[in-house]
Order: structure tokens, then C-alpha cells, then sequence
């Protein structure tokens, strides 16, 4: 933090130099074919407007100078001119015809998403990214890492200049292959989200009931990296959205491990926890998954969120039930998380919320119990 | 007597122009809400 | 009963007094001179929420606030500033000036004049109230996107009952802008001969009765999604979220031409007057302004690039957005065309006049760019829009509101202000609203999206610059109020004319204007209208 002052005195000095060495000033040319002509075209239109700035500002500074008063200008009579008046209406009527030829060229191009190898789903969650990658069966959920999330606790007492991608990492980034037309469908579960990774070249509108598609061919191997682009509530600055770019060998590996993964989970289902396991397990999910709304004390947010620490809910043995009921299908501002979280986890973070924060219920739920549950609710 | 006339009348002009363009603003609202009755 | 004389007896010189005089006031001055008190409280109730946003964005991490009450200021300070502050500035503006202008001696409502303002406090309590509310103010942008704004907690009827007090107070202003500038023109001036300022007000008043109801009608259907279910915008129900923002935009875009139009037609007084040379092109002028104001209603969509259009639908709104530049274009071009072989002196409402015209283009640049549909869609909801409408909007239209401020504050008050603090004002203002928003394209365009409370430390450099310019320029408005409290207050004595090249039929009533003007409509001499 110390040079930031410096670094802004010269800044105010000597702007253009320091700027462009130092910072990102411009668009990304990005990664695929079309954000490339995308980068192409803002630089174009970008040369444009600077140009007839320059021109329109320069003859508007030319007659500051040169009229004014204490020059001894004396005022012209003069109040219009039909000549060019047309003429002032025709150029700029040419030029905006010539950027709108480019730009509907390039629009089309972007509207084909025919003939694409693979299509993944990306489903907006407050606050998360879920991608469904159709093909496969396979689904990821990509939510912020913990790192940051840490870090971006009020007052956390922590530097987020340690962290190089604070705020644009997750747990679990969208892998896919190189060189291939991908499909990216976008959709929403509660509020409308928006999926932007600007080395793509383009963001879209992430909204329930509805699927938008999109696509690109990503060209260079690499870790890509973006924000939900459209307010979606309390979360909306922590939900980013990481795609790691790989060959094709290294995706379909990809692609293996987690088929396997998705077998582990549905076995975990008979395991029996311990008290000590299930604590264990359980904070873990509370900190990924619930800690943004009912906060690390599990005092929640008043008005907003509700407090877990002494609440009829988790405290009470009759609403044990309910208390399931509530994670795996929702409930008001409550996501659903019965899609997300396998039998176990939820069963972990349910005897933790019991027991935490001086609940010390002493109930210890089983994944057995949470199949039953997600049975029972004909919601 | 005539200035007062004139005044009555400007007003009562007024009053009527106000009352079309209070319509005005109140249809746009209502074909607003039909078009959405009917639709729903 | 001898009370009869006291009605009959007609005093031009009286005036009510005390708090009677403001809460009971059906006089044009008076209430214009209320809603420019109220527009500039209101400046800085949303200035102060700028200046929590720019704390929090000063570094990295989260210092100040919570992200919830973050997003809650995000949505207040536009709600605020839009309809509290230019808005209400805009008609004071138009209520002090359009009788002197057409020479009528009032407006010619003005009893639903006063209705019209007192409903703004209200709103005002309304809207304010909910900060303090159980689940805090709304959070979902002063856009109010369905499903998100649902979410809102118990302010939620609050929001919607203070945008439908807010709408019903501008439609009557409206209205009675329309019924002034058709019945109480003075009888030898035509609508070719009004005043560009008026000129653009009537268009504007239109602008207003056809797009407010709109909102009101959107809003509405919000209220019966949340609390009388029905599902107009809830996918789950049929619905589509997506219409919300077809409806919202259809009204907001022609309400981003309500703030600027006014603006316009400031400045198109303020140029000819410090040139001392007659506006160029008065018709051409009319025309673009009209032409602006229709187009507003078919560029609705090209704030909604992102939401999945059909192409078709995309190509439209396209080239219907980039049309606009062209009488956009024409106004500044006639600006230009004004100032060219004037005799030009730059007192401190010229400099705010030519500041507009320098920022509001680069403003109307970035708004071109933002109109081409393939590059949206990378700048869309990023800093670069942020950047974008602040220049349209503060260094544009609050800058012709300053501007406008100073070049009639003689004629309100019978005094000079102190021209050497003005420009010291207009200097401070225009470097750090710079400072304030240039470096926000920076970090639009290298990927900072809008509308969060933090951000990777990439971002950092930009926006600590931003803040610093943020905070500057919220002191330096401060010296604004300074300066008019202390012109209202006294100073050298202003003349009829109070500036060298004025016209038209405000200057020729004396400084500062009676209680009481033009009761016999005055008889338009030769050249006075000429400025345009």
C-alpha cells in the first residue's frame, strides 16, 4: 500500500506513460476468433470517435481563442446556414453507416451456434455458478474460493494485495478442451445472474425459466477468468467465474475423474458418521455454503437472513425434520440445496448447525436420514 | 369587468387542457394495464 | 360583513408570510425557487451515499459497510439523484423561468403546481425511511429487475409507493408546463419565436405524461407479483422476468432524455447570451430536439443487449440507437456553429455551458460505442457504462443545471455572486469529476463489472484515483452552496440585464424579479427573442 500515493502523484503527472506500463487500460483482445473481431471493432470505433473529438474539439478550442472579447472579436450576424447544416447532418449519417455494416456482420456470426461439439449448462445460484455438461452427465458447482472468501469478510483484518486473484477464484473451475465449438447455454434458478468472461468476448443474461446460448472456440490453453455482470443481491460481487482452457486429452481425463467422483458420492450415502466426522465435515460445508447469509457466528443477518444460534429450528428435536427440509428444498431466500449437496454433506451440516454456537443439541444426523427426507417431501 | 372575463376564460382554458392531458397520461396508463390483462 | 374590501383590494406587492407563504405558495417563483432548494438537499443526500460508495471502493476488502447496505446505496443514490435531484432541479428551473420567458404572468395551474411539489418531500420521507427499515433500504438497483427486487424486505411497498408519488408529482408538472407554455404565451409570441429552453421543456413535459405512466403500470404489476399473486414476471407462474425490463426501459430510456432535454435547452440560452451572437440554427434545433425525443421511444432494448434478443430485434435497436447521434450531433454542431465568430467572454455560466458541450459529447461518445450491439457486449454492466452515464449526466446535465443556476441567480436574487469563487468552482468541478470518472472506462474495459462493493486487487490503482476525485468533488460543491447562500445574501447590485449579450423577455422585468410579473402581457420589441 505504501507506493499507491506515489503511484498516484505520478500518475497525475505523467498519465499516459505510467498508465499504459503499469495497468490494464484497454479491452482484451481475448482468446477466441470472435472476441478478437469484437477487440478489432471497439478499437475501430474507439479511432473513430477520437478522431472526430479531436476535430470537433479542435475548432470549438480554435474559436475560444480566437473569438472572444478581450481579443477584440467583434460578433458576426450570422444564424444558419443551409449548406452546412446538410452537410453536418450527411457525414455523421456515413460514418454511422459504415460502423453499423461491420457490426452486423459480426452480430450474425455470433447469433450461429450450430454445430457445436460440446454443451454445458451454466446455471445461476445466489451465489454460485452450476455447470451441467449435457453430454456427459456430469455436473460441477463453482462458488468462491475460500481463500478470498475469507478475505472478503467485513473487517476481516485481511489483505486481499496477497491474494492474486481475489475475488476471480473458485473451488472448482469449468474445464473444457481447446480448439472446439463449445455450446454454452445460461439459466437461472432465483434471480437473474449474468455470465461474462471477457477473453470470451461476450457476457449474457443468466434467467430463470428462460436458456440463452452462446458460443466459442477458445484458441489458446489457459486459465480465463470473470464475474457475474448483473446485481443479484448480497453475493453478487462473490460469485466469479473461472474456465480452464486444456487440450483435449487433459478434458476427457477431466471428464473420467469426475464420473468416478459422482459414483464415491452415491456410495457415501450408507456410510454412518461419527459426531467427531460429522463436525468436522460439517463446518467445512457451512463455510462454503452458508457462512455469506447466516454469518460465521451463526448470528445471521437481522431483517435479512435469520440467526442459526438458538433458533427454534435447529435447537428444537421436533423440527429436526423441518431443519432438513429447509437445506435440501429451501424455504423464501433459502436456496435449495438438495441438488447440490450429496446425503452426507447435508447430514454433516445439519448435526454441525445443531451443535454449534452453543446449540449443543447432541443430535447426530445420518445421510440414511436425509435419504428418507428427500423422499418424504412431496413438494 | 372584462379583465376578470378573460381571466375566468384563460382559466377555464387552462382547466380543460389539463384535464386532456391528465386523460392522456391516465389512457396510456390504462392501455398499459389491459394489454397486460388480457395477455396474462 | 366587512370583509369585502380586504378581497377586493388587490395588492401587486403582497406577499404572504412566514411558513404560509412556502406551504400555501401558489406563485411560480416561490415554488421554484422550493424545488431548487429541494433539488440541491437532495445533491447532497445522494452525493453523501456516492461518497459511501467511493470509501468502500477505495481500496480492496471490505472496510465500510456490508455488501447488503453496499447495494442499498448503489440503488438510493440513483433513485435520489434522478428523481430528487435533477428532476425536481429541472422544473424549478422551469417554473422560475418559463412565465418570465413567455411572458405570462404564472404558471397556469398553480395550485396543483404547489400539489406537485410538496408531493416530492413525502416521496422523499418514504423512500429514505426504508435505510432504516428491517432488511435495510432496496438493494436491486434503482432498476428494480424482477426476481431480485422481490426479494426486498419490508421496504418493498415503500419503493413502489414513493416511485408512484414521484411519477404522479412530475406528470403534473408536466401538465402544467404544457398548459402554460399553449394558453399563457404572451399574445404576439409565436412557438417559433419561444425560447429554446422552453422549447425543450414542452417537449419534455411530453416525454414525461407518455413514459411515467408506463412505470407506474410496471411498478403496479411488481406489487401484485409480491403481495397479491400473481405472476406477470415470475417464470415459475408463467410469467417473464424478462418483460420487466422491455416495460422499465420503455420508460427509461425517454427518462434519460427528460434529464438531458432541459439540459439542452440551458445551455442553447446560455451560449448565444456569452457570445453575444444569435443561437445558429434555432429551427434545426427544434426539430433535433423533437427528433431525439421520438427516437427515445424505439431504442428502448439497447439496454438489454445481454438478455438473449432475437437478432432481428438486436440489429433494430442497433441502428435505431446509433440514429440518435446524428440530431445529437447537430445540436452541438449548431452550439459550435454559435460560438464561432462570436465575441466571446467566459464568466463562470459560459464556462459551465462549453464544459457541457465538451463532456456531454465525450459522454455521447462512449454512448455510441455502447450502441454498437457486438461490443456491448463486452462493456455492457461494466464501469465503462458507469463512466458513461455519469458524463452524460453529471458533467452533462447537472453541469447545465449549475450553469443555468449561475447565469439566472442575478435575476432571482438582485445580486452578482462572486464571480472569482464561481470559477474557482467550475475549475475544481470539471478536473475532479474527471479524476472521478475517466479512470472508471479504464476498469470497465479491463473487466470491472458495476454494482459491486469489491474487487481484485487489478482494479485497485483505478479506483483509489476515482475516490480521490469522488471526494473531491463532493467538498467542492460545498463551495457551491456557499456561493449562492452568499449572493442571496448580498453582493454587488445586479442590473435588469444583468449580462451584456442577454435577451429575451426574462431581462427586461428588474433584478431581482418582482413577486408579481408581467400581469399585462408585454409587447415583444424588435430582436429581443433573437438569442433563440
Amino acid at each position: 500500500m505504501k507506493s499507491a500515493y506515489q503511484k498516484i502523484l505520478v500518475l497525475l503527472l505523467l498519465m499516459p506513460v505510467t498508465a499504459l506500463a503499469e495497468w490494464g487500460l484497454n479491452m482484451t483482445p481475448g482468446v477466441t476468433p470472435i472476441s478478437k473481431e469484437i477487440y478489432d471493432l471497439h478499437m475501430i470505433v474507439l479511432w473513430v470517435v477520437t478522431v472526430i473529438g479531436i476535430l470537433v474539439f479542435g475548432v470549438m478550442f480554435w474559436s475560444i481563442f480566437h473569438h472572444r472579447k478581450s481579443k477584440g472579436a467583434k460578433a458576426a450576424k450570422f444564424s444558419h446556414s443551409t449548406t452546412v447544416e446538410i452537410l453536418w447532418t450527411i457525414i455523421p449519417t456515413a460514418i454511422i453507416i459504415s460502423l453499423a455494416v461491420p457490426a452486423t456482420g459480426l452480430l450474425i456470426r455470433m447469433d450461429d451456434t450450430s454445430e457445436a461439439k460440446i454443451t454445458i449448462k451454466a446455471t445461476g445460484i445466489q451465489w454460485k455458478w452450476k455447470y451441467d455438461y449435457l453430454d456427459e452427465g456430469i455436473t460441477i458447482y463453482s462458488s468462491l474460493d475460500a481463500n478470498s472468501q475469507e478475505v472478503a469478510q467485513l473487517n476481516s483484518g485481511l489483505s486481499p494485495m496477497d491474494h492474486e486473484n481475489y475475488l476471480l477464484d473458485v473451488d472448482e473451475p469449468l474445464v473444457v478442451p481447446v480448439n472446439t465449438k463449445l455450446r454454452l447455454l445460461t439459466t437461472a434458478e432465483d434471480v437473474i445472474h449474468a455470465w461474462w468472461i471477457p477473453e470470451l468476448g461476450w457476457k449474457r443474461d443468466a434467467i430463470p425459466g428462460f436458456i440463452n446460448d452462446n458460443w466459442a472456440v477458445i484458441e489458446e490453453p489457459g486459465t480465463y477468468r470473470g464475474n457475474c455482470t448483473e446485481i443479484c443481491g448480497k453475493g453478487h460481487g462473490y460469485m466469479p467465474i473461472v474456465v480452464k482452457a486444456v487440450s483435449m486429452e487433459e478434458y476427457e481425463a477431466w471428464v473420467d475423474d469426475k464420473k468416478a467422483l459422482k459414483l464415491a458420492a452415491l456410495e457415501s450415502q450408507n456410510k454412518t458418521l461419527t459426531m467427531d466426522e460429522s463436525m468436522a465435515e460439517g463446518e467445512k460445508v457451512y463455510k462454503k455454503q452458508c457462512l455469506m447469509c447466516h454469518q460465521a457466528n451463526g448470528q445471521g443477518v437481522p431483517g435479512a437472513f435469520p440467526g442459526l444460534a438458538g433458533s427454534v429450528i435447529a435447537t428444537k428435536s421436533e423440527n429436526t425434520l423441518e431443519h432438513l427440509y429447509r437445506i435440501i428444498y429451501g424455504k423464501n431466500l433459502m436456496p435449495k440445496f438438495g441438488d447440490q449437496l450429496s446425503d452426507l454433506e447435508i447430514a454433516a451440516v445439519t448435526t454441525y448447525e445443531r451443535n454449534a454456537w452453543g446449540n449443543d443439541t447432541g443430535d447426530l444426523i445420518q445421510p440414511k436420514e436425509v435419504a428418507e427426507a428427500r423422499k418424504n417431501q412431496t413438494k | 369587468m372584462k379583465s376578470t372575463g378573460t381571466k375566468e376564460r384563460l382559466s377555464k382554458k387552462n382547466k380543460r387542457l389539463a384535464i386532456i392531458l391528465g386523460l392522456m397520461a391516465c389512457s396510456f396508463y390504462g392501455v398499459f394495464v389491459l394489454i397486460f390483462a388480457i395477455n396474462g | 360583513m366587512g370583509t369585502i374590501a380586504k378581497d377586493t383590494h388587490h395588492d401587486h406587492e403582497h406577499k404572504p408570510t412566514g411558513l404560509k407563504r412556502w406551504f400555501f405558495s401558489t406563485n411560480h417563483k416561490d415554488i421554484g425557487t422550493l424545488y431548487l432548494i429541494f433539488a440541491l438537499t437532495m445533491f447532497f443526500v445522494g452525493g453523501a451515499m456516492a461518497m459511501v460508495i467511493r470509501a468502500e471502493l477505495f481500496q480492496p476488502g471490505l472496510q465500510f459497510v456490508d455488501p447488503q447496505f453496499y447495494n442499498s446505496m448503489v440503488t438510493i443514490h440513483a433513485l435520489v439523484m434522478i428523481f430528487g435531484a435533477v428532476m425536481p432541479a429541472g422544473v424549478g428551473l422551469a417554473n422560475w423561468m418559463i412565465p418570465l420567458m413567455i411572458g405570462a404572468p404564472d404558471m397556469a395551474l398553480p395550485r396543483m403546481n404547489n400539489m406537485s411539489f410538496w408531493i416530492l418531500p413525502f416521496a422523499f420521507a418514504l423512500l429514505l425511511s426504508t435505510i432504516f427499515m428491517q432488511g435495510g433500504g432496496p438493494a436491486g438497483g434503482w432498476t428494480m429487475y424482477p426476481p431480485l427486487v422481490l426479494q426486498t424486505g419490508d421496504a418493498f411497498p415503500f419503493l413502489i409507493f414513493a416511485v408512484h408519488l414521484l411519477g404522479i408529482s412530475s406528470i403534473m408538472g408536466a401538465i402544467n408546463i404544457i398548459a402554460t407554455v399553449f394558453n399563457m404565451r404572451a399574445p404576439e409570441m409565436s412557438l417559433m419565436q419561444m425560447p429554446l429552453f422552453v422549447w425543450t421543456w414542452v417537449i419534455t413535459s411530453f416525454l414525461l405524461i407518455a413514459s411515467i405512466p408506463v412505470l407506474a403500470g410496471a411498478v403496479t404489476m411488481l406489487l401484485t407479483d409480491k403481495y397479491f399473486a400473481t405472476s406477470f414476471f415470475s417464470a415459475a407462474g408463467g410469467g417473464d422476468p424478462v418483460l420487466f425490463q422491455h416495460i422499465f426501459w420503455f420508460f427509461g430510456h425517454p427518462e434519460v432524455y427528460i434529464l438531458a432535454l432541459p439540459a439542452f435547452g440551458i445551455v442553447s440560452s446560455i451560449i448565444p447570451t456569452f457570445s453575444r451572437k444569435p443561437l445558429f440554427g434555432y429551427a434545426s434545433m427544434v426539430y433535433a430536439t423533437a427528433s431525439i425525443a421520438i427516437l427515445s421511444f424505439f431504442v428502448w432494448a439497447h439496454h438489454m443487449f445481454t438478455v438473449g434478443l432475437p437478432i432481428k430485434g438486436e440489429l433494430f435497436f442497433m441502428y435505431a440507437t446509433m440514429l440518435i447521434a446524428v440530431p445529437t450531433g447537430v445540436k452541438v454542431f449548431n452550439w459550435m456553429a454559435t460560438m464561432w465568430k462570436g465575441s466571446m467572454t467566459f464568466e463562470t455560466p459560459m464556462l459551465f455551458a462549453v464544459g457541457f458541450v465538451i463532456l456531454f459529447t465525450i459522454g455521447g461518445f462512449s454512448g455510441l460505442m455502447l450502441g454498437i450491439t457486438p461490443v456491448d457486449f463486452q462493456y455492457h454492466d461494466t464501469y465503462f457504462v458507469v463512466a458513461h452515464f455519469h458524463y452524460v449526466l453529471l458533467t452533462g446535465a447537472v453541469f447545465a443545471l449549475m450553469a443555468a443556476v449561475y447565469y439566472w441567480l442575478p435575476k432571482w436574487t438582485g445580486h452578482m455572486y462572486d464571480e472569482r469563487l464561481g470559477k474557482i468552482h467550475f475549475w475544481l468541478s470539471t478536473i475532479t469529476a474527471n479524476i472521478l470518472f475517466f479512470p472508471q472506462h479504464f476498469l470497465g474495459l479491463a473487466g470491472m463489472p458495476r454494482r459491486i462493493p469489491d474487487y481484485n486487487i487489478q482494479f485497485a490503482d483505478f479506483n483509489m484515483m476515482s475516490s480521490i476525485g469522488g471526494f473531491a468533488y463532493g467538498v467542492t460543491q460545498l463551495l457551491f452552496v456557499y456561493i449562492v447562500i452568499k449572493c442571496a445574501l448580498g453582493g454587488k447590485k445586479a442590473k435588469a440585464v444583468s449580462w451584456e449579450g442577454a435577451k429575451g423577455l426574462e431581462w427586461t422585468v428588474p433584478s431581482p424579479a418582482p413577486f408579481h410579473t408581467f400581469e399585462t402581457p408585454p409587447k415583444i420589441k424588435k430582436g429581443m427573442l433573437e438569442n433563440g
